[in-house]
Parts: structure tokens; C-alpha cells; sequence
């Protein structure tokens, strides 16, 4: 491991806008050996992204200016003289992949040119030998009937075969070094498991040196060998993955263990969020650019000006200069009062359908088939209560959160709220009814009016329902309702663009709670936020459910804030409710084979559990609604599915109090698997 | 794809039936017709009476109008009133004479107009790209009246260099004829150009900042290659999407320009007609253009397929 296959040497990097200038990375130092795997960890704008494109010159410039090396081969890329040789590197011996792999691939060229041509360009082939190396390489990333598929056309595949589209044309060069850049983020768990499990054996197998840049610190903790933590353009700590997690030695490394809620938390943990928000950059982060946010801070940290890294351990460094850092806080539990729920039904929901038409054509619109998006759903959720629904993207989970609140009607099927029939209610009895049942939504950016001040975004409830009998009540209860979710009150003249997204979120919330109501729905209301934000969000949450008694159906994709947060989870799979039971009980005896890969996918933040875990990895991708696959939709992606699979949909039924699994099978499984296990 | 064309055929047939039915209701509705003008200052109401019943103008406006529709099924247009001659007839020698022009400038704002946005483009906030929005700019708003007598004044009464009006068939004197034609092309190109130009503009910006533009730069390749085989492709749609347009406006543009330089076209006739109340002429001149923006679509429409397979797919389904 004595060669080094890059070497970054105090990479610099500022976008010199008109009117202010980024600093977006500061002196950034890593090198990559043969076989590697690296992991560069942070939140969301702290520079990671950029420090990767720098050394390959693919940031635009200008705005750019970028300054020290990147040392490739005794040469070095940064070095604007050495642009034609960097071009030569680019794409061949350097390779990289994106986040997005269906807007990374171009639209009007066929798929297999897209991968050829870069062939043709670094290895100076023909095109039939080209090709025919493309072919092969499509088959090594497991793309199914790789001949035909070469003339398709990206729109044709899916996103997790786009993803090993982009692999392949990355590793079409025989690269020394593999960089992707959030490269499964974008992806469902299973596939996100497929597609990392895929590169780690891939590159094992050619000693190509693979680096990571990813927000999620189970990821890392799972594949990497060595860990970058950047924050605000700098690394501030690296080392071997197993000495960052057991022993980190820096203060936001630790902030960032704390906040994320893991699989693995035995107890109902309170996560520990990092207060505040990173720095935007916009001027030279002095001393330590964490102070601000940092717990930990000693008297020294605001007086001293150089942070030089000091080693912490066996090629271990850290910038911290507080050397008795606190760790143990990892895995203090503030236990939160446990929460009693009375056996009161607020919510039933009674097989619920819902199909829509798939319309196509462009101007007579012609159905062609129809997408069964929720199919036979029941749900009861208990006053008090948080029921978790998760499930991979387009299974239905936003339809069933949008019928509850009126917004679709359902085909066939009843959801009783304290006894009525929301889908009988008239217009305005319905509208009345949401004064009751509120929404979060996903994404704070697109759901604020850019135009309204904060103040009357929180505010507007009030006034559509009439809530409030003059001026002086009307503001006494918006700023009753800032401190209720933390914002500061002086806040109430900005607009949401002046806000971060954490914020933003916070006056999401404090909308959906001025009516005064009984039962919220949060659909995805944390994935669009960092890990120390989303902390501090679920934390908030967690507390206005004990002080209002409010009750949640809390919809997410990530398995694990669902269980951190949910009483009872319920787990969808293409419009069906394949699996439900109290928290407890379905993760740390999952039943269906379904839920049992979801829980697999799903990475921990530690390198020692993630060793010893077996992933059962599922093969194949989400097939598309409008083509349900008959009798347990999960059959084709199943590694226990039998004949009979395919001919009758199972049932949902009781294995245990609570508990239900609807896999006919479920029982045997679990069963062969704990004994395979208490033989090993 | 083949029945998404006859679909497309059967649409664009019944809009031309309603634009010649409103074009016919536009001629009823003013004032005088053909016979008012044919005998003038000789009118008496015996006379014109007698006249009109031999045109079949005593007939209410809805039955001429199926008459005359009748009479297309036959291949028959109808006869000029004032020229006294078959519409077929008229048309054809003009028709020539405009197309020659119409595709000149077509052909001349097409080429020249991607050329230089894709020159803007590339050199975003440089000099060329300021110079050449400039001017597109100035081309988009100026009237092509305003700048037909400019160029009138300029280049033939100052300079001296071109003719100021007038047409001759470039089988009798070609040199002449190409002499003439130059600021009538130019005029009539001049706004389809520079919408061209700030089309391709922007559709090219707009494409150079995809991740697979980024995607294709990260493999290594040249900003020439990256420039020819990803960007133009994708950003052709929006460029064909306002060819298409560019027909219609380039009509419009030939009948102004044809009465500036007094060239014995479509156009001309187009508003001579419309003073002569000669209404089968003014419905054969609206036929011909409107069939001929039906081409032009449908040629942009199926051409969208080839540049890219996602319309080609929606197609087969429809
Ligand atoms: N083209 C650009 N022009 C100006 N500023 C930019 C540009 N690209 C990135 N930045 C800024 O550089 C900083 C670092 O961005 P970067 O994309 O590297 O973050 P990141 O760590 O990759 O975040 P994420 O996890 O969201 O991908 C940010 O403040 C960002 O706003
Ligand atoms: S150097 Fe000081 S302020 Fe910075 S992280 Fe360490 S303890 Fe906190
Ligand atoms: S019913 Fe069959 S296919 Fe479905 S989960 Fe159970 S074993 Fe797998
Ligand atoms: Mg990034």
C-alpha cells in the first residue's frame, strides 16, 4: 500500500460570484491507494462535492478559482498547463458517478454508444471493439439481455439501472480511481444495497481505489476502509473507519454519531441534535469553523488561530484541540417519558383502493392501463400514537397520506376518523375536518409562498378558519406558535428564502399546528434535511406529540427514523400493506421476506456490526404499479418465492398478537433462518 | 407512428376547413363585393342585379361557400371574377415566385440563426455573445415595413447598389433577378432569424448545464465533441419546435415585403384581391399558405421522433 494513486495536496476552492465570494473548500489534503475504499462524510454544502470535482477540474471556471494540487502520476491535474493530459485521465483513468443517474445519461443517445464512446476515446479502439466491450461490460454490472439493451435508450431503464449504466461507463477505462459523488442517494434501500455491494466487488476485484462521498454515515461505516469528515470546506478529522466510529476525536464527528437515529439504538433514544446550522461560507471560516456550533468548546478554541491537524491515534488525525472530548455522550439515552396510549381508535382505515388511469398520447389522451396504487389497505391508528408507514418510492405511501386528507378520493373503501367517514363528507364538512388533520409536507422550499412573510405563513390558518377574535389575539397566538417550535419570534417579517431548510421546516410545522390539531400527517417531512437538522426536527416533533397529544402517521423511506420514532410500524410494498406490528417487534423480528431486505439494506453507523452483519441482498428492481406482478407482488424479487407465489395473494394475518405478515410462508423462513444462525 | 401522421392530417384538414370557412365570413362581412368594382361608376341595379345572379352572388353566403367547397373535391377553385381567369391558373405562376423567396429566407434564417446562437452561447457573457444578442434584439422588435424602406433608401436610392423595387424571372436575366431579390429575402429574414437566434441561445444554454453535458465532459471529451454530439441533439427540440412557427410568421413577412418591393407574388395578390373583393382568389391564396403550414408542421412534428426516442415512444402509443 505504498503507491499512492492520488495525492491532493491543500486543495482550495472559491467561487468568486459577483456580489460575494464562496469559500467552499479550504485546504482539503487526502491521498487514495490501490484497492481503497475512502468514505468523505459531512452534511449538506460543506464541500465535498466540489473538493471532488476541483481535482478534476469540473467545477465551472469561472466562477471557480481553484488553487494547490491533485498529483496523479507525477503530475499534476489542478495545474491548468497540464488541461490536455487531465483530459486524457478524465473519464479513463479517472472516473467518476453522479448522484443523478437519470439526468446523468444523456436522453437522445442510445445507451451503449454513451458507454462506447468514452471506450473509443481513452483505449483508441475501433468501434466493433467497442462495442463489444461495452456488451461485456453492461453484463458485469448485471444489466439483463446486454445485447438488446445496448441500442435502448435511458428513459427505457430504470434508476437503479441507469446507476450501473453510469458504473459501467465509469469502469469502462480499466480506472485507476472510482469517485462517486452520492452515487446511490437518490436510490431505494434495496437498490442502494445492490448497486454498493456490486462497486465494493467490483473494485476488489481489480484494485481499483474507490472513493465515497456520501451524507450517510451507515454507508461509510459499511463499506470504507478509511473515513474523510469534512465540514465547512475542511477535513477536520480522517482515519480508519473503525477508529472514527469508536473513538472519534473531533467535536462535530461526535455531533454527527449523536444525531443520527440508527437501526441498532436499543432503547427509544433522544437523539442528540447539532444546535444551529453550518456556515454558508460566504467569508473564510477563522479558527475552528465548528466553534459556533460546538458543545464542547474550550476557552482556548476562540483565542487560538492555528488548527494544525494533530494525530489522535494510528494514522489517525483530528483538527479538534480539545483533547478530553466527551464520547461517551454517544450513547446517553435522555429517555423520554414513556408514552402510554390508551386503546382508542382515532383513525380507520378500511380497505382502501385507489387506482389511477395511465394516461398517454399527446393530444387525445388515451387510457392505456391503470396503476393500482393502493390496494386493500387497512390501518388502525390509536389516539396518541405514531404509526411509521415505510416503503420504497412510488408505493403508495404519499396516495394514502393525500386520500386521509381529502385531497384524492379513494376508488372503493372507508377511512373512519373518530367514527366518520371521511370520504362521504361534503366539501365544506371536509374542509372543516382539516382543521383537524394537518399535513407536513416534504420538501419546506417548495411549500411556502415565497412572497408571504413567515409570520402570516403561520398565521393563515387562523384567519381561513377563523380562529382568533382580533389583532392582538391573532399575534399573541403566531408567536405562540414560534416558541412552541422554536423559532425566534423576531423572525416573523422574513421570507422563506431567507430561512434554512431546517427552519423552514420548523414553519411548516407551526402552520399545520395553528388549527389546533388532533392528528397530523407527516409525509416524508425530514428526507429533504441534514442529519443534524433532521435531529432536531423529529426531536421537536417528538415533544409536541407529549405536550398537545397529537398523533402521527409519520411517512418516511428511511427504516430507521421510522423506528426511532414510530409506536407502530406498518411496512407498503406496491399499494399493499405487507407487514404491520408495534415497533419493537417488527424490527427485531421481521417476518416478511420483504421487510427482512429493507431492514438488511438499511447500513449502521458502525463499522463493528456492519462486519458481522449478513445482508440479505434482493435482486431486481421495483417493478412499475401499472405492471403489478400476480398473487404476492413481491414474488419476483423474492429468494423464497415458490410456484404458489405467484398464483394467490397472501393474506394478511396474525402471527403473534399485533403482529401481521402477509407471506404465508413467513414462519418457516424465519424459523430455517434462526437456526442456520444458532448453528453457526 | 404512421397512424399518429394520419391522425395529425385529419386535425390540421378540419382547421383549414374552419379558417377558410372564417376567411369566406371575413369577405362577406365587408362591405361591397366584386361586382360593386367590376362595373363602377356604370352601375345601375338592373345591371348589377344581372350580374351578380350570372356570379352567383345572389346566393345566400353559406350555400357559395359548400359551392365552393364542392368545386375543391372537384379540383376546381374556382374562377377569378376580376381576372377572369381559373384560380388554379393564377396561383401557380405566383406561387413560384414567393416560394423562391419564402425558402431563401427560411433556409438563410435557419442557418445563419443556429449558427450564431450557438456562437452566443458558448461565448455566454463575452463580447460575440453581447454583440450578436444585440442585434437580435434590434432584428426581433423592428417592424419588417419600417426596415424594407430603410434598406429601400439606403442601398438603392443612396448607394446605388441594388434596385429599388421590382421582379424579374431569373430565366430571363438571372443576375438581375438575384439583384432584386437580395433585400427582399433579407427583410423577410431578418425577425425569423433573430428569434432563431435567441431560440438556440437559450436552448443551448439550457442544455450545456444537464448532467449529462457534465457527464459527458467528465469522460473526457472535447468541448467540441461534447458541443456537437450532446448538446446541439438535445437542444434541437426547442429549435424545431419555433421552426415551425417560423413558417407561419415568414407568410406574413412575404406579404409585407412583397408589396414594399413590388414583387409580382402570392402575397400581393393576396391583398390585391382583398380590395377587388375577388373571393375565390383570397380563398385559393389562404388554401395554398394554410396547406403549406400543415406540411411544414408535420415535417417538424415527425422529425421530433428522430431527434428523440421519448416523443417517438409517446407516438407509438397515441
Ligand atoms: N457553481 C457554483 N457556484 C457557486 N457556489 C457553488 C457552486 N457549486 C457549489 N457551490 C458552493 O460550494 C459549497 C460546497 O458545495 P458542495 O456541493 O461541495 O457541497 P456538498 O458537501 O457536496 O453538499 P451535498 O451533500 O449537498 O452534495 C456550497 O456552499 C455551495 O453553495
Ligand atoms: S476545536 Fe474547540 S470549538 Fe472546535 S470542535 Fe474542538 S472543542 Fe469544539
Ligand atoms: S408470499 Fe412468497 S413471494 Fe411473497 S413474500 Fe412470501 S415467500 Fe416471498
Ligand atoms: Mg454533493
Amino acid at each position: 500500500m505504498d503507491k499512492t494513486v492520488l495525492n491532493v495536496n491543500k486543495l482550495q476552492t472559491e467561487f468568486r460570484m459577483r456580489r460575494y465570494t464562496v469559500y467552499a473548500v479550504n485546504g482539503v489534503s487526502y491521498d487514495i491507494h490501490p484497492g481503497e475504499i475512502v468514505g468523505v462524510v459531512g452534511e449538506s454544502g460543506c464541500g465535498k462535492s466540489v473538493s471532488q470535482m476541483s481535482t478534476l477540474r469540473l467545477v465551472p471556471s469561472p466562477p471557480a478559482h481553484i488553487a494547490g494540487n491533485a498529483v496523479y502520476e507525477g503530475k499534476d491535474l489542478v495545474d491548468p498547463s497540464n488541461a490536455e493530459y487531465l483530459r486524457s485521465v478524465r473519464g479513463g483513468k479517472i472516473a467518476m458517478i453522479f448522484q443523478e443517474p437519470m439526468t446523468s445519461l444523456n436522453p437522445v443517445m442510445k445507451v451503449g454508444e454513451q458507454i462506447s464512446e468514452a471506450i473509443r476515446l481513452h483505449m483508441k479502439l475501433g468501434a466493433n471493439e467497442a462495442r463489444a466491450r461495452t456488451i461485456e461490460l453492461m453484463k458485469k454490472v448485471r444489466i439483463p439481455d446486454a445485447e438488446e439493451r445496448y441500442e435502448s435508450y435511458p428513459h427505457e431503464f430504470s434508476g437503479g439501472m441507469c446507476q450501473r449504466l453510469m458504473i459501467a461507463m465509469a469502469m469502462s477505462c480499466d480506472p485507476d480511481l472510482l469517485i462517486a459523488d452520492e452515487s446511490t442517494t437518490a436510490l431505494d434501500v434495496t437498490i442502494q444495497a445492490q448497486i454498493l455491494e456490486m462497486l465494493r466487488d467490483v473494485v476488489r476485484e481489480t484494485q481499483t481505489a474507490l472513493l465515497i462521498v456520501t451524507h450517510n454515515l451507515g454507508i461509510v461505516a459499511r463499506y470504507a476502509d478509511k473515513i474523510y469528515v469534512m465540514y465547512a470546506g475542511s477535513v477536520v478529522e480522517y482515519g480508519r473507519a473503525a477508529d472514527i466510529f469508536t473513538a472519534p476525536s473531533h467535536a462535530y464527528t461526535i455531533g454527527l454519531l449523536n444525531s443520527v437515529p440508527r437501526l441498532d439504538d436499543d432503547k427509544d433514544r433522544m437523539l442528540m441534535p447539532i444546535e444551529g446550522f453550518p456556515p454558508n461560507l460566504q467569508s473564510r471560516p477563522e479558527g475552528c469553523a465548528f466553534s459556533a456550533r460546538c458543545t464542547q468548546k474550550l476557552p482556548e478554541c476562540a483565542s487560538c488561530s492555528e488548527f494544525p491537524l494533530k494525530m489522535v491515534g494510528d494514522g489517525h488525525y483530528s483538527l479538534c484541540i480539545n483533547d478530553h472530548l466527551d464520547r461517551s455522550q454517544r450513547r446517553s439515552d435522555t429517555l423520554f417519558e414513556a408514552k402510554r396510549i390508551p386503546d382508542e381508535t382515532l383513525l380507520e382505515i378500511r380497505g382502501l383502493h385507489r387506482e389511477f388511469p395511465v394516461k398517454k398520447g399527446i393530444l387525445f389522451k388515451k387510457t392505456v392501463g391503470k396503476v393500482h396504487a393502493l390496494n386493500d389497505v387497512n390501518l388502525r391508528i390509536r389516539r396518541g400514537e405514531t404509526l411509521g408507514l415505510v416503503g420504497e418510492s412510488g408505493c403508495g405511501k404519499t396516495t394514502l397520506a393525500r386520500s386521509i386528507l381529502g385531497l384524492i378520493s379513494p376508488t372503493s373503501g372507508e377511512i373512519l376518523y373518530q367514527g366518520t367517514d371521511l370520504t362521504k363528507l361534503d366539501k365544506r364538512k371536509t374542509r372543516e375536518m382539516r382543521k383537524d388533520i394537518q399535513l407536513i409536507f416534504q420538501d419546506p422550499f417548495a411549500s411556502l409562498d415565497p412572497r408571504m412573510s413567515i409570520g402570516s405563513i403561520i398565521g393563515e390558518p387562523l384567519v381561513v378558519h377563523k380562529l382568533t377574535s382580533g389583532k392582538a389575539e391573532y399575534l399573541k397566538r403566531v408567536e405562540e406558535l414560534f416558541i412552541m417550535v422554536g423559532l425566534d419570534p423576531s423572525l416573523r417579517d422574513r421570507s422563506p428564502h431567507e430561512l434554512s431548510g431546517g427552519q423552514r421546516q420548523r414553519v411548516g410545522i407551526a402552520r399545520a399546528l395553528a388549527s389546533e390539531p388532533r392528528f397530523l400527517v407527516c409525509d416524508e417531512p425530514v428526507s429533504a434535511l441534514d442529519v443534524s437538522v433532521q435531529a432536531q426536527i423529529l426531536n421537536l416533533l417528538e415533544r409536541l406529540q407529549r405536550e398537545l397529544g397529537l398523533t402521527y402517521l409519520f411517512i418516511a423511506h428511511d427504516l430507521s427514523v421510522v423506528r426511532h420514532i414510530s409506536d407502530t410500524i406498518a411496512v407498503m410494498y406496491l399499494g399493499r400493506i405487507v407487514e404491520k406490528g408495534d415497533w419493537k417487534t417488527l424490527c427485531k423480528n421481521p417476518m416478511h421476506p420483504y421487510t427482512r431486505a429493507l431492514l438488511s439494506a438499511v447500513p449502521i453507523p458502525d463499522p463493528e456490526i456492519e462486519r458481522t452483519r449478513n445482508i440479505e441482498a434482493i435482486k431486481g428492481d421495483v417493478p412499475s404499479v401499472s405492471r403489478l406482478p400476480g398473487g404476492c407482488s413481491f414474488h419476483p424479487r423474492c429468494p423464497y418465492a415458490s410456484a404458489d407465489c405467484a398464483a394467490a395473494v397472501p393474506e394478511l394475518r396474525e402471527t403473534e398478537p399485533g403482529h401481521f405478515v402477509a407471506c404465508p410462508v413467513a414462519d418457516a423462513i424465519r424459523g430455517a433462518k434462526s437456526q442456520a444462525g444458532s448453528a453457526e | 407512428m404512421t397512424q399518429y401522421i394520419v391522425k395529425k392530417i385529419f386535425q390540421a384538414l378540419l382547421v383549414l376547413l374552419i379558417v377558410t370557412f372564417i376567411s369566406y365570413l371575413i369577405m362577406e362581412l365587408i362591405p361591397g363585393d366584386a361586382v360593386d368594382f367590376l362595373l363602377g361608376l356604370e352601375a345601375t341595379p338592373e345591371k348589377a342585379a344581372a350580374l351578380r345572379a350570372s356570379l352567383n352572388l345572389d346566393k345566400p353566403f353559406i350555400v357559395r361557400y359548400f359551392m365552393w367547397l364542392g368545386g375543391l373535391f372537384r379540383g376546381d377553385m374556382g374562377t377569378s371574377i376580376f381576372y377572369n381567369d381559373s384560380v388554379t391558373n393564377i396561383l401557380v405562376k405566383k406561387l413560384l415566385v414567393t416560394f423562391r423567396m419564402g425558402f431563401a429566407a427560411l433556409i438563410i434564417s435557419t442557418v445563419v440563426g443556429i449558427t450564431l446562437g450557438v456562437v452566443s452561447a458558448v461565448n455566454r457573457g463575452g463580447f460575440w455573445d453581447n454583440l450578436i444578442s444585440f442585434f437580435a434584439n434590434i432584428g426581433i422588435s423592428i417592424p419588417a415595413f419600417w426596415l424594407g424602406i430603410l434598406f429601400i433608401i439606403l442601398f438603392a436610392v443612396k448607394m446605388k447598389v441594388l434596385p429599388v423595387q421590382g421582379y424579374t424571372d431569373p430565366s430571363a436575366d438571372f443576375w438581375l433577378h438575384t439583384k432584386q431579390m437580395v433585400m427582399p429575402v433579407i427583410v423577410t429574414a431578418v425577425g425569423a432569424l433573430s428569434s432563431m437566434v435567441r431560440q438556440t441561445r437559450s436552448a443551448v444554454l439550457e442544455t450545456i448545464s444537464q448532467d449529462y453535458v457534465r457527464t459527458a465532459r467528465e469522460k473526457g471529451l472535447r468541448e467540441r465533441a461534447i458541443l456537437i454530439k450532446h448538446v446541439l441533439r438535445n437542444a434541437l427540440i426547442p429549435i424545431l419546435t419555433l421552426l415551425g412557427m417560423q413558417i407561419r410568421v415568414l407568410f406574413g413577412g412575404v406579404v409585407i415585403v412583397e408589396n414594399i418591393f413590388a414583387i409580382p407574388g402570392m402575397g400581393r395578390l393576396l391583398v390585391n384581391s382583398v380590395f377587388n373583393r375577388d373571393i375565390t382568389v383570397v380563398q385559393g391564396c389562404i388554401l395554398i399558405m394554410g396547406i403549406v403550414v400543415i406540411i411544414a408542421n408535420l415535417l417538424v412534428d415527425v422529425s421530433y421522433g428522430f431527434v428523440d426516442p421519448r416523443i417517438r415512444e409517446i407516438k407509438d402509443v397515441a
